[in-house]
């Protein structure tokens, strides 16, 4: 999870990612492009996406405000394996 | 030193109308705005003038807000048609479109039964028609400008660097087009700058009360139809379409949605690819094919949303505060729509202070102007970067080539 932030779902069957704020509704961050083969933590404020068709996206979220400030082509970037302790919510 | 009675900062949609009511009132105006009128935020807006948008329990206060609003509206655009004179709201979830029926209904918005009109395909989905009407917000920006002049607001090329006390005013410290710095003396000073309010915040001393989303819209261009409509999209998410018909009668679409981003002023690298691809998908799920193939031209741009920081309640709730003991007022209404409410509170705070009457805003029903006699813009209607001839049908442009035309 962020520091101090809203837990970050990622849902593998739309791409989207939601935060969950625990009082308020949940957000929707970005909406995706559809289905992924994986998602995962890249670092504290940045998760890592990779589609069916194999193309990987970087996806960083500001600290401060908790939305989504940059999606980037992912290269050199391992992903750690799903379901570890460093993704985020996969669904 | 030059002296005023109000220093507006922003000729956007707030701005225009607090400055042409406090000059009806007798006040000297300055008005200091960048760029043109509607450079800013108010040249961005989708044209939903909204009446009843599917605004649920988080937000109470809003459809006694819009109700306000839309007396104001009514009597302004009396005599401005608008682009289409009903909207269709679409979900491809049937609880979603009884949900937001009901939204229309408690906002006193009439709802009607639609079947779904033959350029929806696609996808199922259930549709309403409300009254909810779109404008093409330039006619009101013209209009509003030519009355700002008339009434005697003086336009001031350039923007506020800061203001400070000054006295029993402020003083605004202006950068004009050439680089130069002004002063200006004056008894209140009205903050409509939208994205620009932060950073004269900042710059001043004053407290960060004002917050900065992200969005994009996606512009399309072509032989198209003229709807507005609310696309079926994740439960109660949607695309909002709305239309403009240019000097040269083709129809432009405009195409925003709910979601915003951080503005930090960080790259936000293909972002603005990645929104756009994802919203050509959805048209293309949902649009007939053969109207999409009348697409001629793909384009787009950033757009800012500003709001005050909640007190209570949501950012909605918010149209308006008051800084430096009632010498400054900041109106930043996060939405279009509320834009006379926020004028009419600086105003009134504004008229207090100058001792001036206060009962009504004061303003007329907006004339329409050509284009060819005012800058007065909005960003739609500006030479813009874009694809041409973009293959929607096939396969929608990349997230990089979508990118570039937000980075140009």
């Amino acid at each position: 999870m962020l520091t101090d932030a809203p837990e970050v779902r990622i849902s593998l069957l739309t791409g989207d990612l939601i935060a969950k704020t625990g009082h308020g509704p949940d957000r929707l961050l970005l909406a995706g492009l559809g289905p992924l083969r994986s998602a995962s933590r890249a670092d504290e404020d940045a998760v890592l996406l990779e589609t069916v068709s194999g193309e990987r996206w970087l996806i960083r979220m500001s600290p401060i405000s908790g939305l989504v400030s940059t999606v980037e082509p992912a290269t050199g970037i391992r992903s750690a394996p799903t379901g570890s302790d460093r993704c985020a919510t996969v669904t | 030193m030059r002296h005023s009675d109000v220093i507006v900062a922003g000729a956007g949609m707030a701005g225009l109308l607090t400055a042409l009511a406090l000059a009806r009132r007798g006040a000297h105006v300055v008005l200091v705005e960048p760029v043109r009128a509607g450079g800013g935020q108010s040249g961005q807006s989708h044209g939903y003038l909204h009446q009843g948008y599917a605004y649920g329990p988080g937000e109470p206060r809003l459809p006694a807000m819009l109700g306000s609003a839309r007396e104001h509206w009514q009597y302004l655009l009396a005599g401005i048609s608008p682009v289409t004179a009903d909207s269709t709201i679409a979900f491809s979830d049937t609880a979603a479109v009884r949900r937001a029926e009901r939204y229309w209904q408690d906002s006193g918005l009439a709802v009607r039964p639609r079947p779904t009109p033959p350029w929806l395909t696609g996808a199922p989905v259930a549709c309403f028609a409300s009254a909810e009407p779109t404008y093409h917000i330039g006619d009101i920006l013209r209009g509003l400008w030519a009355q700002a002049r008339s009434a005697g607001v003086e336009a001031q090329p350039g923007s506020v660097l800061r203001i400070e006390e000054f006295g029993h005013g402020v003083r605004a410290v202006l950068t004009e087009p050439d680089g130069r710095t002004a002063l200006v003396h004056a008894r209140a000073a009205v903050l409509a700058a939208g994205a620009g309010t932060p950073g004269l915040l900042a710059r001043s001393g004053l407290p960060a009360v004002v917050q900065l989303r992200k969005a994009f819209m996606l512009v399309l261009r072509g032989r198209l139809p003229a709807v507005s409509v609310l696309f079926p999209e994740r439960e109660e998410h949607g695309l909002f379409l709305a239309s403009r018909i240019g000097d040269d009668g083709q129809t432009t679409w405009l195409v925003s949605d709910f979601q915003s981003f951080d503005s930090s002023g960080a790259d936000p690298g293909q972002l603005a690819g990645w929104w756009s691809r994802r919203v050509l998908l959805t048209l293309r799920r949902v649009v007939d094919a053969a109207i999409l193939a009348r697409v001629d031209a793909v384009s787009g741009y950033p757009a800012t949303k500003s709001g005050l920081l909640p007190s209570s309640g949501t950012v909605a709730h918010e149209v308006g505060m008051e800084l430096l003991g009632g010498g400054a007022v900041v109106c930043t209404p996060s939405k279009l729509t509320l834009a006379p409410l926020a004028a009419r509170r600086a105003v009134r705070t504004v008229a207090t202070r100058l001792g001036m009457p206060f009962a009504e805003a004061g303003w007329d029903p907006i004339t329409p102007v050509p284009t060819d006699l005012t800058l007065a813009r909005e960003t739609w209607e500006m030479p813009m970067a874009g694809l041409n001839r973009a293959d929607l049908l096939s396969e929608p442009p990349d997230i990089g080539a979508l990118s570039e035309i937000y980075h140009r």
